[in-house]
Order: C-alpha cells, then sequence, then structure tokens
C-alpha cells in the first residue's frame, strides 16, 4: 500500500492506493484520529506528503524525506502556515514511526521557483524581494507532469506550451523547453483566475477600502480565501463541476462566463512571452465533464487556428482534439495530483528515479 | 467663447485654453505644460507655455499640481486673456458621476468623497478646482469623467469574483481610465485610416509619464482595461506597482506590520519604476541607465516591457484577432524604444514593426509605423484629451444654456 497525505484546513487528507484502487479520507491531527488512518500491521510500502507552499527553500518537486527536510518544512512555513503546518505535523508523526520506509515530500511550489525575474518579481520596492515577497506559482506536480508527457509524445516539435488545469483551482503555466516562463499564480493561489472560493485577480485598493469600512484583516482574508470565486459569484455553494455542468441555472452560466473569459485573457496573455505556442495542453480530473468546456475554450481562439473538429485518443490518458489547422495542438488529458505522486512514489521504490 | 482646459496628469499638468463657438470651430490660443511635477529632483521641473507663436519656458520648483496651476493662471493674467469657462479632468467619478459635469457646492462635496476611489489623482485635480476658484473668482467651471468610455465593458470583462453581497453594497468593479484618451485615439485611428468604427479591432496602449493603460476597443468602444476599480492595478507605472496578489497586501500589513495608509502609499507611490529600479520613476531614465552593474533598472524595463506584452496578447485573445495597435501619450509616442522592444518577436499576432519609421516618428501628428507586410496597422498618435475636455465642455454648456 502507498499512503499519500494532502493539508486541506482544518483537515489533513490521507490517501490509501493499492494497485489501482485509492481510498480517500480525512481526519484532524491528534493522537487519536491519527491512529484511526491506518492499522499497525499495514504494510505500507511508501509515504507521500504533499507541501503546497516551498517558498524559496524548495528547489526540487520530488524530495526524499529526512530530518533535514523536516527542518526545511519549517523554515518556510510562513508563507502557508496554515496549509504548511499540518503537512509538518503529520510527516513528523509518520517519519517517527516508520522510519524503514521511503518517504517523499511532493513541494508544489518548486518548478516555479526559477520563474524569469521578470515574471517572478512584483513591481513593489525591490528590498520586499529579499523577504520572500515574489510570485511563486503552484500546481507544479500538474504542470510538470504535462510537460513530461507532451515531450514523450512521438512528435517532438512542441517546445512552446501553455498547460492549462481545469478544476476547483484552476490556473495556466507558460512553460518553454519544460522551464516555466510564467503562470496565473502569485504569492498565494488568490491570485489569477478565480477558483471556487477563491477571489482571483482583484484591485488591491479593494483590500484597503474593506478595512475601512471596518473589516478585521482575518475578516478580508476569509472572504477572499474561502467566500469568493465561482461560490462568492453563485451566491451559494458553487465548485468546478457546478460551473462546467450547470448552464441551465442562470446564475452559473455567468460563473462559467467569467470564467471562460479569464482563462481566454491568460492564454492570449502567455502568447507574447512564449512568442507564438505549439500545444495548448488541458490536464484535468474530470476530462468527460470538461469536454464542452475546453471546446468552447479553443473556439473563442479561433484566431490561433484553435476551432477544433475530432477528439483523437492518443495512449491513455492523452486525446489530441483535431482541427483545420494544424499548427496548434490541442491536447487533453485526465490527470490528478493524488495519481502522480503515486506514480512518481512507485518508480522511487522500484528505484527508476 | 474661451474654455480653459486642464489636464492634471499625476506627474504633470497640461492646459490650454480653446476659443470656442461650436464643435466644428475650434481653435488653441495658448497651451501650455509643467512638466515633473514633485519630482526628486526639483531642478528638473519646469514649466512652457506657447502663445502667439512664441515658446516661454521656465526652469522653476513646481512641487505640486497647485503650484502648476497657479503659475499657468498668472501666465494668463499676464496675457490678458479672458476665460469664459473652466474646464477639468477628473479621473475617477465612481457610480455617482457618468457625464460631464458642471461643478457647484453639492458637486464639489461629492467630488471629495471620491477621493478614495482615485488616491493620488482626485485629491490633485479637487486642488487645481480650488486654486481656479480663488484665482478667477465666479468663473464656472466643469468635470469630465475619464471612465465614461469604459461603461459598455461587459459584465464577464468588470466582474471582480467577489461575493455578490460585497458587490452590491459596495460597488467594487472594473471601471477603468484614460477614457477620454482612448475615446480621441480611437477617433483619429477611423479618420486616419479611413475605415469605419465597426471594421476596426483596436488594442491601444496609453503609456504617461505617471499612469498607463492599455485597452480593447471594438466597434467604437471599450470591451476590457487593464486598470480597475481604482487606477492603481494592471502596467507596471511610473510608482504605481500594477497587478499584485491581493492577499499580498494582507500579509504585509500582518507580518511586516504596514499600516494600511502607509501601504496604499506604498503601492501607489514608492513602486512601479521606481520601486524596482531604486532610483527613477521615470521610463527615459531607466533606458539611459541600463548597464550590467545596475540589474535593478534592467529589470524594471524588463517588467514593464513583460506586463504590457501580457496585456496586449489577453486583449488581441478578447478581441480574437488585431488589426490596429495604438500607441499613445508621452510615453507612447516619445520613446521608440519601448515600441521597439514590445513589437518584438509578435508575427504571430500580424503585428510586424518597421523600425526605421518607428525611430523617425515625432509628436506632430498621426504616424503609421508597421512594415509594409505587416497584417496589423501600428499607429503612433498624440493624444489630444483636453480637446475631448473641450469638446465635453461645449454640449453641458449648450444644455445648460437652453
Amino acid at each position: 500500500m502507498i499512503l499519500l497525505f494532502r493539508p486541506i484546513p482544518p483537515f489533513i487528507e490521507f490517501c490509501k492506493a493499492e494497485n489501482d484502487k485509492f481510498s480517500i479520507g480525512k481526519v484532524l491531527l491528534n493522537q487519536g484520529e491519527i491512529s484511526k488512518i491506518i492499522d499497525d500491521d499495514a504494510q505500507i510500502e511508501g509515504i507521500g506528503y504533499l507541501l503546497r507552499h516551498g517558498g524559496e527553500v524548495f528547489t526540487d518537486t520530488i524530495n526524499i524525506l529526512g530530518k533535514d527536510t523536516l527542518d526545511k518544512i519549517e523554515e518556510g512555513i510562513e508563507f502557508s502556515p496554515e496549509y504548511n503546518e499540518l503537512t509538518l505535523k503529520v510527516a513528523r508523526v509518520f517519519f517517527e514511526k516508520f522510519p524503514a520506509v521511503p518517504q517523499v515530500l511532493f513541494c508544489d511550489t518548486a518548478y516555479f521557483v526559477n520563474l524569469p525575474d521578470e515574471a517572478s518579481t512584483y513591481a513593489v520596492p525591490y528590498a520586499l524581494r529579499g523577504q520572500g515577497i515574489r510570485r511563486y506559482g503552484a500546481d507544479g506536480l500538474i504542470h510538470e507532469w504535462a510537460w513530461g508527457k507532451v515531450k514523450n509524445l512521438r512528435d517532438k516539435s512542441v517546445n512552446k506550451l501553455i498547460s492549462i488545469h481545469l478544476g476547483d483551482t484552476p490556473n495556466i503555466a507558460a512553460i518553454k523547453n519544460g522551464n516555466p516562463i510564467e503562470t496565473t499564480i502569485g504569492f498565494t493561489d488568490s491570485e489569477g483566475l478565480p477558483s471556487s472560493h477563491g477571489c482571483g485577480d482583484v484591485d488591491p485598493t479593494v483590500v484597503f477600502q474593506l478595512y475601512s469600512k471596518g473589516m478585521s484583516f482575518e475578516g478580508i482574508y476569509d472572504l477572499l480565501s474561502n467566500e469568493s470565486g465561482f461560490t462568492g459569484l453563485a451566491g451559494k455553494e458553487c465548485r468546478y463541476l457546478d460551473v462546467v455542468a450547470g448552464e441551465t441555472a442562470s446564475g452559473i452560466s455567468q460563473v462559467k462566463q467569467i470564467l471562460l473569459y479569464n482563462i481566454i485573457k491568460y492564454i492570449g496573455a502567455f502568447v507574447p512571452l512564449l512568442e507564438g505556442i505549439d500545444a495548448l495542453v488541458f490536464v484535468t480530473n474530470h476530462l468527460r465533464q470538461s469536454e464542452k468546456f475546453i471546446r468552447e475554450i479553443c473556439d473563442s481562439l479561433d484566431f490561433l487556428g484553435l476551432s477544433q473538429e475530432n477528439i483523437i485518443e492518443l495512449e491513455e490518458p492523452v486525446q489530441e482534439i483535431e482541427k483545420k489547422d494544424p499548427k496548434t495542438k490541442v491536447l487533453c488529458m485526465e490527470q490528478g495530483q493524488l495519481n502522480i505522486m503515486v506514480q512518481d512514489l512507485r518508480k522511487i521504490i522500484n528505484r527508476e528515479i | 467663447m474661451n474654455i480653459l482646459v486642464f489636464n492634471c496628469g499625476s506627474s504633470s499638468l497640461t492646459y490650454r485654453i480653446f476659443e470656442a463657438s461650436n464643435p466644428d470651430n475650434v481653435m488653441t490660443i495658448l497651451s501650455g505644460k509643467a512638466h515633473r511635477v514633485g519630482s526628486k529632483r526639483p531642478e528638473e521641473s519646469f514649466i512652457e507655455n506657447h502663445y502667439e507663436s512664441r515658446a516661454d519656458k521656465e526652469i522653476t520648483s513646481i512641487e505640486s499640481n497647485r503650484k502648476a496651476a497657479r503659475l499657468a493662471l498668472k501666465y494668463i493674467m499676464d496675457k490678458n486673456i479672458q476665460i469664459d469657462y473652466v474646464g477639468h479632468r477628473f479621473v475617477h467619478g465612481g457610480a455617482e458621476f457618468t457625464r460631464t459635469t458642471l461643478i457647484d457646492e453639492g458637486v464639489f462635496k461629492k467630488l471629495v468623497d471620491c477621493i478614495p476611489l482615485a488616491p493620488i489623482h482626485n485629491p490633485v485635480s479637487l486642488s487645481v478646482i480650488k486654486e481656479v476658484s480663488e484665482f478667477l473668482k465666479g468663473i464656472p467651471q466643469y468635470v469630465a469623467f475619464d471612465s465614461a468610455f469604459h461603461s459598455k465593458i461587459p459584465y464577464y470583462a468588470y466582474t471582480y469574483a467577489l461575493p455578490r453581497r460585497i458587490v452590491e453594497e459596495f460597488g467594487y468593479r472594473k471601471y477603468g481610465f484614460h477614457g477620454l484618451s482612448y475615446s480621441y485615439v480611437t477617433k483619429e485611428a477611423e479618420r486616419f485610416l479611413g475605415k469605419d468604427l465597426e471594421e476596426l479591432k483596436i488594442v491601444a496602449c496609453h503609456l504617461g509619464t505617471g499612469g498607463a493603460s492599455v485597452a480593447a476597443i471594438k466597434n467604437g468602444h471599450s470591451i476590457d482595461t487593464s486598470m480597475g476599480y481604482s487606477p492603481l492595478p494592471g502596467l507596471v507605472m511610473s510608482t504605481r506597482c500594477g497587478d499584485i496578489d491581493p492577499m499580498l497586501t494582507i500579509y504585509m500589513m500582518v507580518k511586516y506590520g504596514y499600516r494600511p495608509d502607509d501601504l496604499m502609499d506604498v503601492l501607489n507611490k514608492e513602486s512601479g519604476l521606481l520601486g524596482i529600479s531604486g532610483t527613477s520613476s521615470d521610463i527615459r531614465d531607466i533606458l539611459h541607465g541600463i548597464s550590467e552593474e545596475k540589474p535593478q533598472i534592467e529589470l524594471a524595463f524588463k517588467m514593464y516591457i513583460h506586463r504590457l506584452k501580457k496585456y496586449i496578447g489577453s486583449y488581441i485573445a478578447v478581441l480574437q484577432g488585431l488589426d490596429t495597435f495604438i500607441f499613445t501619450d508621452d510615453i507612447g509616442v516619445h520613446n521608440w524604444q519601448v515600441r521597439e522592444k514590445v513589437c518584438e518577436n509578435m508575427e504571430w499576432s500580424g503585428i510586424v514593426l518597421d523600425k526605421k519609421r518607428n525611430e523617425s516618428v515625432t509628436d506632430d501628428k498621426t504616424y503609421k509605423i508597421n512594415a509594409d507586410d505587416s497584417s496589423v496597422n501600428i499607429l503612433t498618435i498624440p493624444t489630444k484629451e483636453e480637446l475631448v475636455i473641450c469638446l465635453e465642455g461645449l454640449k453641458v454648456i449648450e444644455l445648460e444654456e437652453r
């Protein structure tokens, strides 16, 4: 069995993967709850932890867990304390409990740590850059995997890629020769596209105005990260699958229009940075449900020659959309973070990496 | 009838007196501009006047827009020019003001209430209005708003993904600015190219020495623009940060103990080119200062171009293609280096610059600077916001007199 942990404050999510079967649950991190996760005699082959935010401390996505790694998490904890503290706590417990089992810390921001300066720097006083005020990006596991998958296709002509992750925290990366050169996610994942509960791009003046109207910092933080996005716009709980499925409800179709528009804007924004594109790749856990939405995105990018005709199956889980104008590829891939973690862990256990 | 128009930028004050009886018969009598107002190096500030085919230039410290207005008014009094109306550009009138308005006591109070919407611009415009009311007692004044041109932006472009109740209560949405300028350059492009506005997909870059923005223009009106609820977001500007993660502001206040007012000042007055370079808020200084020993100066230029290119790409996508690409305002018209860098490697969009034509642009008229094989017309158009303000004034005055 492979055991995976992801922080979902206030819970830690665990996933037990056996062959192709995943069983997922979540617990609060106290002693009694932790012991419920696995039986004492469970056969564990490997353990993986997701570190949501590695600051500038973690420069690799895959880190074999050791004492020094745990200390490093502590160093960078401030950028995402809610999440990183959970990862650190659970990693401490299981590292001690299973010293002989291979354990890996997956850092979700590391892929973006070397973004070009002009993309990673905010136009604020430069001294703040030295204090860690920069754009970090996120969802590195997904985008790095997508690049690898695209490179492995028979056709090797793709060097300039835009990778679009569709889900509850949708985001987009521009990748050139394997290196990300821009991302929609900034200092936190509140920047960029709106998400299930996060606001996306908002005029920062709004924050100051809300404060002057009497809201506390905590209240504003909560508003922007937990009550906004699709849910805020819809006026009720609304997640990615509701957005792409629920066109008939009038409120939701507006949410969909807003998400679509923001995706088009960012794809457009990244094309000049790449100086033209070879391929667009859509990665999602929900490919079937996203198909229509992906077609709508491509139709809106017809000036790039992206309106499409047929979807053809390439090797599992990759599909290619056939287009009138073949100069830009459009690929769709079904993939999720947990699956990538399991695949990588298996390779490590089998000493393939 | 003589209309004096004041156009307050964040680092300059432009003014112009028009003799105007009707919209088809408008003549400039006098024009002037105060440069580098409030500059950190006061020896660089100067004011110039053009009157009766003579030009005067005076180097003098100009610490504020109000002082600049006083110098201008003194000059006008010296020349004995009669003034009938005074018009002002007002950046942000919020939801309260959507059209050009004559100023009375009540209007003035409402304008004061709009200060937080544009904390750099609105106070300086108000200070100039005050200076005029003291200097030219009893002369009627009016304000023209910069957000009107953007009033047709569709909901999916102006909506922030904030909770509905918050948006409904406080009216947070994208407004957009530089509308007077976009309105002028759009009409000028139509005239210059001899095409109908309905045929044109325009991306226009208004690059000023203070503020800067980009707009996507279709059927003669704006469908998206880079500034937002306030003039803070969007491009890297001279001292404004442009786009940042909204969470960053909270983090800086909580973690580093910034007071909200101070942080607001940092983002508006100490960021942008000045913040990154650490030395100058002026792109001309940045361009002269680039060298290997000063990586921050080079980074400032790279970020300026990077952000600008992102917006241009966005708007080409939103317009589903492009046929007209416009540069305007001081930096847009005077800096061939910025245009050259922006147009580099844009062949995918049909933008191909003619480098020679680009380098020979001056500010006397509209220039076409694309290569012959470019599918996009690239234009530099010196903007005439003051003329738009004058024409707006004529409309209001006519209504008033009826």
